[in-house]
């Protein structure tokens, strides 16, 4: 997945690729046919598709972009024989360097922004980009004030703060809205397995508590007999599992089973670009098979 | 200690920190700004602005932020003050005064290191020798720098010789009274130098930071010192040349196409980048210099000009008709002279220059070919800049009770960017009100023959209660109703000196607080606009023992309480005779 | 009666975007309406079960109807309050402008302080040591540095460096971004684009 771009031009290579090769939008076409329920959805495809028009797309994109900068910012002013404690941890583990880390957060993000419904955490990378930020800063310290690259450098600081931040809020936001339901399935998961952190779970309970309690203390409690219960069933909020999305291969794919249809499979080719709905490519999703854009 | 580098000597050194700006509310002065934020914006330096009204407003505003700031810079305001006594900074504290009101005060000249004015003096400021005007009594013995060697007085006061005393006592008197004269000479005059803005795309041109927004701005801010009348006419030609030179520099940068014919005309044309669906042309032609009248009609345009106004005698029932006639000669239908301009035919509309030009010698209407710059931005945006000085002129004086003029300072700011042509538009209406009203109240006092002689000078009281009178509260409107109807009065009249004598204009400021404004400007035949009235009110107003407010940072403009005016009116007519 | 009071509260929120005075009066009728249905069902069902009419299991029904309509609607009443309390937090930070805060009851005061500490605690959680502010960089950073106009009175505001700047009405600025952004969202700055 890795994307030959030249720093010197940033952006022009991804929307040039993005306009030869249009959209493979079959899916969404042979819904059309299953009747009215469909009809609606073409429409939100439709809308989707016009909102995707590369010049809409603002920073999202911007972000994809690779460049060099965290490796510099790592080797500078440590002559490449001080390397960073973070980094050497994870070096040691698997071969990842701060560059990688960065791409891999950047799809972890887009992925998470785009999907409907929570994905597992991927807390490590959080970890690990924050130290490199606070370890940057502390490298930025020692530049000069009158240095270009200074600027250059906060810039692209900003810009990943923005990307965690946003990436973390994005998950906040889908727990806040389906308290009920990911807690639930979490009860089911093993701690290896399970897709929220510590600190997220612990959020999500007090959340739930506090509404419960906010609930019980307005409404609940002056009402009569039986309706006094904070009924769990009717108050669950599920994520809509069947809203379309965009998305980019991977690697190859076969049999994916289209859903609506009876028994129609397509296969998914490595950069190919398809809008289908969620459900059907959730796990591809989670397991990195294909990303979301 | 003025300061020639600027690049060197001002800007490299507030780079480092964060500056304070205190912008004087002149459309020059707002230029300049304009010009000094976006290469603070370029370089990521801090700034904060703040509009000054007057003398007690910068007062304020200096306590207020001078907290952890080192670099001050004043731009149109502060150079004829005394700073450091008037505001009393920590030692560390620099400022640097870029101010287009001369003459500059002593103090400021000779600061050693505090004040640091950008530019160069001026060949004719006639700026007194150091050793003229200061010498600390209590050190003069030690001041090497006095006329008489310092070793020949330190001996004399060992000595302690009455007759050498005696001497060196005379000599002192002799040179404070020769201090005075020089003083007196230096200071009589108070006028304006070289555009601030001018000198601030200097600054950028030097460090090749320039753009063409920013010679735009440049042009704006000379072209209001022109359109005031605040330079003499040689300097705002030369500066017109400087600017011509650096606009076909700057377009031909961008990879210009320029047709031959239309170089001929001296006409630049411009086009970006083909990428992009608009162009932008800077124009230098001959062109005319009728107000707004790519926003207006014909008829309201060529009445509310000065010279048009003037030469025609519009304010009479027979100017009405000799504007009647101009229109006919010039083939133009009533009509469509009715429409606005950009509603007018076609072919009239590309004759219509060629129309004046032929007929401005039949009318004595010459002084309307002049040239001027005039910026396009695609297809619509089409600004002459003298249109955007008198939208930014009324945009500054569009203060009320429910708008703080610093607000108004801040429209008149955004309207310089490109992008904000809402804001322009409706300063161009704002200013079509404005000269409307300054046509209509001249035209009352010519008729009334409102205008006094007192000898040596005229002088022209508003009169009170009319609801359009508001504006002449502002100095801005006020100074060019006192333009026009000096002009006109000179023109119409039969007195053989009316040309050489100066005008005070007085308006209501403040009806409920019974103070009034007061503004004098120089007289017609002077070519060099010196006014002599800042000394002159001053003086007056020390003879009369009246209070008078000159809080702005124009000498000639104070304010007064209504009920002094008549003496203080008199007290001036006795200076000047 | 029968959930139509319970369409008002609803209809209230969906008027006005913003937080109104918590409407306490209706609730209490629509609990008070809630009550006596519920005892009206009571009796029917225990005449029910006593003399076996079945005629009355009907409006049983259709009064249990009515009462789970109420009880929906009154805690869609809250859950949206709530939600837009929690947008305020998001927006305006951890204490509340006086005039929402004279809208809220009890309850809600309280649930915005218990949110405001588990969200503390979870942005503590982040990083290494002093945790990671989450509520800033909301939008895509352009700029280092933004040109800001100052809209109303704030006082003194210190950078990260430890500069001091005072913000007053109608003066202008070019300050950094990461500082102005929670006062453009408060509306005591206006961000100017050239």
């Amino acid at each position: 997945m890795k994307q030959p771009l030249a720093s010197t031009q940033p952006y022009v290579p991804l929307r040039l690729r993005r306009t030869q090769k249009p959209y493979e939008a079959e899916i969404g076409i042979e819904h059309l046919s299953f009747g009215t329920l469909h009809l609606t959805s073409f429409y939100t495809v439709l809308y989707s598709i016009s909102n995707h028009n590369p010049t809409c797309w603002s920073s999202t994109e911007k972000f994809l972009i690779t460049n060099n900068f965290l490796c510099e910012i790592s080797n500078m002013e440590n002559n490449g024989d001080v390397q960073m404690t973070a980094e050497d941890d994870v070096q040691e583990e698997e071969e990842v360097t701060a560059q990688s880390v960065l791409l891999a957060i950047e799809e972890a993000w887009l992925n998470e922004k785009f999907a409907p419904e929570i994905l597992p955490h991927r807390s490590d990378l959080v970890d690990c980009m924050l130290q490199q930020i606070t370890h940057m800063e502390e490298n930025m310290k020692r530049l000069d004030k009158e240095d270009l690259r200074l600027m250059i450098h906060r810039m692209e600081l900003d810009r990943i703060k923005y990307v965690i931040t946003n990436y973390l809020r994005a998950r906040l936001e889908k727990i806040e809205k389906y308290t009920i339901h990911i807690l639930s399935q979490e009860a089911t998961r093993s701690s290896e397995e399970c897709y929220l952190t510590v600190a997220e779970l612990q959020f999500a309970k007090e959340f739930l508590a506090n509404i419960e309690m906010l609930f019980k203390t307005i409404a609940l409690q002056h009402m009569p007999g039986n309706f006094q219960t904070f009924e769990v069933d009717t108050l669950t909020v599920k994520p809509n599992l069947q809203a379309y999305v965009f998305l980019r291969a991977n690697d190859r794919i076969n049999g994916i089973i289209v859903p609506g249809s009876m028994d129609e499979e397509i296969d998914l080719e490595p950069g190919s670009q398809h809008i289908i709905q969620y459900s059907a490519v959730a796990d591809l999703v989670k397991s990195g098979a294909v990303k979301l854009i | 200690m003025f300061v020639e580098n600027l690049e060197r000597g001002f800007y490299r050194l507030v780079k480092h920190d964060r500056c304070l700006l205190l912008v004087n509310f002149d459309v020059d002065a707002i230029c300049a700004c304009k010009i000094l934020q976006l290469l603070f914006k370029y370089d990521n330096m801090m700034y904060t602005l703040v509009p000054v009204q007057g003398v007690q407003d910068m007062v304020r505003a200096f306590e207020e932020n001078c907290e952890e700031v080192k670099n001050i810079i004043f731009i149109n305001c502060g150079g004829t003050l005394d700073l450091v006594e008037l505001l009393q900074p920590a030692e560390s504290v620099i400022f640097y005064i870029l101010d287009s009101h001369r003459p500059y005060d002593l103090c400021n000249i000779y600061s050693e290191d505090q004040v640091r004015i950008l530019g160069k003096p001026d060949e004719d400021d006639e700026i007194p020798e150091y050793n003229d005007v200061f010498r600390d009594d209590d050190s003069s013995d030690e001041n090497e720098t006095d006329e008489e060697s310092a070793s020949d007085r330190s001996q004399t006061k060992r000595r302690r010789l009455n007759e050498e005393d005696i001497v060196k006592r005379a000599g002192r008197r002799e040179w404070s009274e020769k201090r005075a004269t020089i003083l007196f000479n230096y200071t009589q005059y108070s006028y304006y130098g070289k555009s601030s803005a001018m000198i601030m795309f200097e600054m950028a041109w030097n460090m090749t930071k320039d753009n063409l927004d920013m010679i735009w701005w440049a042009i704006i801010g000379s072209t209001e010192q022109a359109i005031l009348g605040k330079v003499e006419s040689r300097l705002s030609v030369l500066d017109e040349g400087f600017l011509q030179a650096h606009v076909s520099r700057l377009t031909h940068k961008k990879g210009a196409e320029v047709d031959k014919q239309q170089q001929q005309q001296s006409t630049v044309k411009i086009t970006y980048d083909k990428e992009y669906p608009f162009e932008s042309n800077f124009c230098v032609r001959y062109s005319l210099l009728l107000v707004l009248y790519r926003h207006w009609t014909v008829e309201d345009s060529l009445r509310h000009s000065v010279p048009t106004a003037v030469s025609l005698r519009l304010w009479s029932l027979r100017g009405e008709q000799r504007l009647k006639g101009l229109l006919a000669d010039m083939g133009l239908p009533l009509a469509q002279s009715k429409q606005r301009f950009s509603a007018m035919d076609l072919a009239l509309r590309q004759e219509f220059k060629q129309m004046v030009e032929k007929l401005a010698g039949k009318y004595k209407v010459d002084t309307i070919i002049g040239t001027s710059f005039t910026l396009q931005y695609g297809y619509k945006f089409k600004y002459c800049a003298s249109d955007i000085v008198y939208a930014m002129l009324a945009l500054i004086e569009s203060s009320s009770k429910t708008k703080l003029p610093q607000g108004c300072f801040l429209d008149a700011l955004d309207c310089l960017s490109r992008t904000k042509k809402d804001i322009l538009e409706s300063g161009i209406e704002k200013a079509k009100l404005m000269l409307k009203t300054v046509f209509k109240t001249a035209q009352t006092i010519l008729q009334l023959k409102e205008i006094r002689n007192t000898g040596s000078f005229l002088y022209v009281i508003i009169p009170e209660g009319s609801a359009d009178n508001f504006i002449f509260a502002h100095p801005y409107p006020l100074m060019m109703l006192a333009q026009f109807t000096l002009k006109a009065y000179v023109d119409s009249s039969k007195n053989r000196r009316a040309p050489e004598l100066p005008l005070v204009a007085s308006a209501v400021y403040n009806a409920e607080e019974r103070m009034c404004i007061m503004i004098g400007i120089p007289p017609v035949c002077e070519d060099q606009p010196r006014s002599l009235f800042g000394r002159a009110f001053e003086q007056a107003a020390k003879n009369t023992n009246s209070y008078i407010d000159a809080d702005y940072f124009d000498s000639t403009i104070i304010r007064l309480k209504i009920e002094e005016r008549p003496k203080f009116l008199d007290a001036l007519a006795s200076l000047l005779a | 009666m029968y959930g139509r009071k319970g369409f008002k509260l609803i209809s209230e929120l969906d008027l006005y975007s913003d937080i109104l005075p918590f409407n306490e009066a209706l609730i209490k009728e629509i609990l008070q309406e809630m009550q006596s249905l519920y005892d009206a069902n009571v009796a029917n069902s225990n005449a029910i079960r006593n003399d076996n009419n079945m005629a009355l299991l009907p409006s049983v029904q259709l009064r249990h109807i009515a009462l789970k309509r109420n009880k929906r609607c009154i805690l869609a009443y809250i859950y949206n309050r709530m939600r837009k309390l929690k947008e305020l937090r998001w927006e305006l930070g951890s204490i509340l402008p006086p005039e929402i805060n004279t809208n809220l009851i009890n309850a809600e005061v309280q649930w915005f302080q218990s949110y405001n500490k588990s969200l503390a605690k979870y942005m503590r959680s982040l990083g290494e040591d002093h945790g990671f502010n989450l509520t800033t960089n909301m939008v895509p950073p352009k700029t280092l540095y933004v040109e800001v106009k100052c809209v109303e009175d704030f006082g003194k505001l210190e950078l990260d460096d430890g500069q001091v700047i005072l913000l007053k009405k109608n003066t202008y600025h070019l300050l950094p971004r990461s500082v102005c952004e929670p006062l453009i969202r408060q509306g005591i700055l206006e961000h100017k684009s050239t």
